[in-house]
């Protein structure tokens, strides 16, 4: 062997193969790929769970329903064990996390990173499986990749949830998400003039992936009126296209 | 004295393979969850499951027994004071109590609280026999809780000696199978096993010792097979000591005291890492730490941290470094500037509550389940950083609003007992679902004809709202609900709320929970 010295690799650089030779390792179970989602949204996602190392996003929607969608996206991995962090949304409502079956003995709460969430984030996902982020200001596109490739790196999942009362605003993540959902429409049911309470709520997502393509819609029962949360079959609407399209 | 005995004894019929029988010293301390609790009140219940767990003298002299219920306890003794049980505080209270038998030498095991036994061979050649070395026993007691606090009994077997110590008695050696025959089954500890015994002719432990061993264990399976074990006075499980407290207390005074955060921190990893290597050899993990710290002001803190999975020193570093800038130099906790000349003068961390460590379980592709040593790093590190409010766990507790269902506690904190009531009912409470975020904006709620939307004394609204007015912009009202009227601590002045909740649904599809207090409508919580 020569006795050259060798090149100095950036940080980058060892970023990259790093990343390389994950995804060059030996054939990994379902269990060590994928963070596990509860029956309805994989049924709905056509997914076994989130691809570990992989960014989601929530995007921004008119409708309401997608801090729903994220507890429900934390209840499965969270209640086999997982470790979840929340990092931002300080005025979450954890009385619904638990309802939606969130288990909160592994949930960390970070309510305020107080202008450092960048640094935050990345310390967040050195230790845990899922951290859903909801950022005040968009982070510059170098912090975005240098977190989406610790995500990676750590084999963790990125969930970015929109600022709530910004609902129109741009996206608040720069870079390309490996699955971004959407609430395109929503209806409550239960309530009446003056009577009723309110019991459950239909839920109508949109999927998209980076790769694989095709992209899934489908409509959820969030919770619906006995507390579970169902995947409403496409073919239980009466063919409404709606329900189901594979674009 | 052993030897003493043996000369002493024509050679007994030897028990199954045991060549000498271990003696045992019993301190039981009677109703010791009452005493722990240091109620004042003569007649008192402890109870545990909305059953009477113990009692007071008094309150057994009034008729109140274990296993009543609180109403049929309170009919017997109408000025019964019944407390909840608190396991952790009573093995508190019971420290002094070992660490006074721990200075008589042997290590001591410990049972539920307020039981105690250890071993007596040695001391007991010390002292100059049993009974002297009861003696002590009774007098260090005695000095600690009082006469009639506590008794003392001595035999062969731990199970034995405690019902020795039921009398006080001493029973001598090779003599506890004739001590213990007298005793009905059911001190057993088994009542299946003992009503069952009981339906066979079999009253006393006399009789089940007298059984064929093989009979016993056909009939009763292995358990049986240990109770007469114990019948027989035979120690069925070897004495588990538990390793000797002050080995676990790690400190140091500084001097001249300690000004500096990074001199702190590199005391502090020290003293960490001495512990953990305490543990580590005492195979042990450590589930309460006690961090006490003093200050060359006078001030002394002490804070107790409950600690998960197996002991990090630097976890415990990271912890405490952040709590020592906070002394050192006042940031936080409502202290503004450094404070001059404020050092560190003691450092002395303990760890409270042991169990032995179970170890780590690997799965079975070889990765490790989870890193609960690195998670708790990971946060301890964002603790160190930000503080430890900035790290939170939500616990859940009781409560008729969505908001304070929820309590949250700096991760690594613990709730303290008794503050979860989330299994208790909650009349007026809203039933699931909860709203996803909360809130508490002011807005005006106004009806068809404009005007504000109040809640009467009769809990009914005075019109259907019809509008909501959200920072001057409006928003029609498709439908709604309500109001759930909750009227909390009307009993106390100061923490009276009466509160009534409504919830609405608005044009733009938002479902919103609202409530009105004093006049004043608010946003609790949107269905999000």
């Amino acid at each position: 062997m020569a006795a050259a010295p060798l090149p100095r690799a950036s940080t980058e650089q060892r970023e990259e193969l790093r990343a390389l030779a994950l995804r060059h390792q030996g054939p990994q179970l379902a269990g060590e790929r994928f963070v596990p989602l509860l029956p309805p949204l994989a049924a709905l996602l056509a997914l076994p769970g989130l691809q570990r190392g992989s960014t989601v996003l929530i995007e921004n929607s008119p409708f309401p329903g997608s801090t729903a969608l994220a507890l429900a996206l934390l209840a499965a991995a969270s209640s086999e064990g997982l470790w979840c962090a929340v990092l931002g949304l300080p005025e979450l409502g954890l009385a619904a996390a638990a309802e939606l079956g969130v288990c909160l003995e592994r949930l960390v709460l970070v309510p305020d990173a107080g202008g450092r969430e960048a640094m935050f984030l990345g310390t967040l996902l050195e230790g845990c499986d899922v951290v859903c982020a909801t950022l005040q200001r968009p982070l510059p596109s170098l912090e975005a990749r240098r977190l989406t490739a610790r995500a990676r790196e750590r084999r963790g999942v990125l969930l970015l949830l929109p600022r709530r009362r910004k609902r129109r605003s741009a996206p608040s993540w720069p870079e390309g998400c490996d699955l971004t959902l959407t609430v395109t429409g929503g209806s409550f049911v239960g309530l009446g003039a003056g009577e009723g309470r309110l019991a459950a709520r239909r839920l109508e997502v949109a999927a998209r992936r980076r790769r694989g393509g095709a992209a899934r819609s489908g409509a959820l029962w969030l919770p619906a009126a006995d507390g579970r949360i169902v995947f409403e079959e496409p073919d239980s609407r009466g063919g409404d296209g709606a329900a189901l399209s594979l674009g | 004295m052993a030897r003493r005995s043996r000369s002493a004894d024509p050679p007994p019929p030897p028990p199954r393979g045991a060549a000498r029988p271990a003696r045992v010293l019993v301190v039981h301390c009677p109703d010791w969850p009452v005493v722990a609790l240091g109620e004042g009140a003569e007649a008192v219940a402890v109870m545990e499951k909305g059953r009477v767990f113990a009692t007071s003298a008094a309150a057994r002299r009034f008729g109140v027994a274990r296993g009543q219920r609180r109403r049929d306890a309170q009919s017997r003794c109408p000025a019964l004071v019944a407390r909840a049980r608190d396991e952790a505080a009573e093995r508190r209270a019971f420290e002094p109590v070992v660490r006074a038998l721990e200075a008589f030498g042997p290590p001591v095991a410990l049972g539920r609280p307020g039981w105690a036994a250890l071993p007596t061979r040695g001391p007991a050649r010390y002292f100059g026999g049993e009974g002297a070395f009861a003696e002590r026993v009774g007098e260090a007691l005695e000095a600690l809780l009082g006469a009639g606090a506590f008794r003392v009994g001595v035999a062969d077997s731990a199970f034995a000696a405690g019902l020795a110590a039921r009398t006080g008695a001493l029973v001598p050696s090779r003599e506890t199978a004739t001590f213990l025959s007298p005793f009905p089954v059911a001190v057993l500890g088994d009542p299946a096993t003992a009503d069952l015994l009981g339906r066979l002719g079999v009253y006393t432990l006399g009789e089940f010792a007298g059984l064929g061993e093989r009979d016993v264990l056909a009939r009763f399976g292995v358990e049986g097979g240990r109770l007469q074990a114990l019948a027989r006075g035979e120690e069925v499980t070897p004495l588990s000591p538990r390793a000797l407290t002050e080995a676990l207390v790690v400190e140091v005074a500084p001097d001249p005291p300690i000004t500096r955060v990074d001199e702190a921190a590199f005391v502090v990893r020290a003293l960490a890492a001495e512990l953990a290597h305490r543990l580590s050899v005492g195979g042990l993990a450590c589930s309460l730490l006690e961090v006490a710290v003093e200050l060359s002001d006078g001030g002394r803190v002490v804070r107790r941290w409950s600690h998960e999975g197996p002991f990090s020193a630097v976890l415990v570093a990271e912890r405490l470094r952040f709590q020592l800038e906070v002394f050192l130099l006042g940031r936080g906790e409502g202290e503004e500037g450094a404070r001059e000349g404020r050092g560190i003068e003691g450092l002395r961390l303990e760890a409270l509550e042991v169990a032995a460590d179970s170890g780590r379980a690997f799965e079975l592709w070889g990765t490790p389940v989870h890193d609960e040593e690195r998670v708790g790093r990971t946060f301890a590190r964002l603790q160190g950083i930000a503080g430890p409010q900035a790290v939170l766990r939500a616990v859940l507790v009781g409560g008729r609003g969505p908001g304070e269902r929820v309590r949250l506690v700096p991760f690594g904190e613990g709730l303290a007992v008794g503050e979860s009531l989330a299994g208790a009912p909650w009349p007026g409470g809203l039933p699931p679902p909860s709203p996803a975020l909360l809130d508490g904006r002011p807005l005006g709620v106004l009806d068809a004809a404009g005007r504000s939307v109040a809640v009467n004394g009769r809990g009914a609204v005075t019109a259907p709202p019809a509008l909501l007015l959200e920072e001057g912009v409006g928003c029609a009202v498709v439908a709604w609900s309500g109001p759930w009227p909750a009227d909390e601590h009307w009993w106390e002045a100061a923490r009276h709320r009466r509160r009534a909740r409504i919830q609405v649904l608005l044009e733009d599809g938002r479902a919103l929970l609202l409530s009105l207090e004093q006049g004043a409508w608010q946003l609790e919580g949107q269905y999000d």
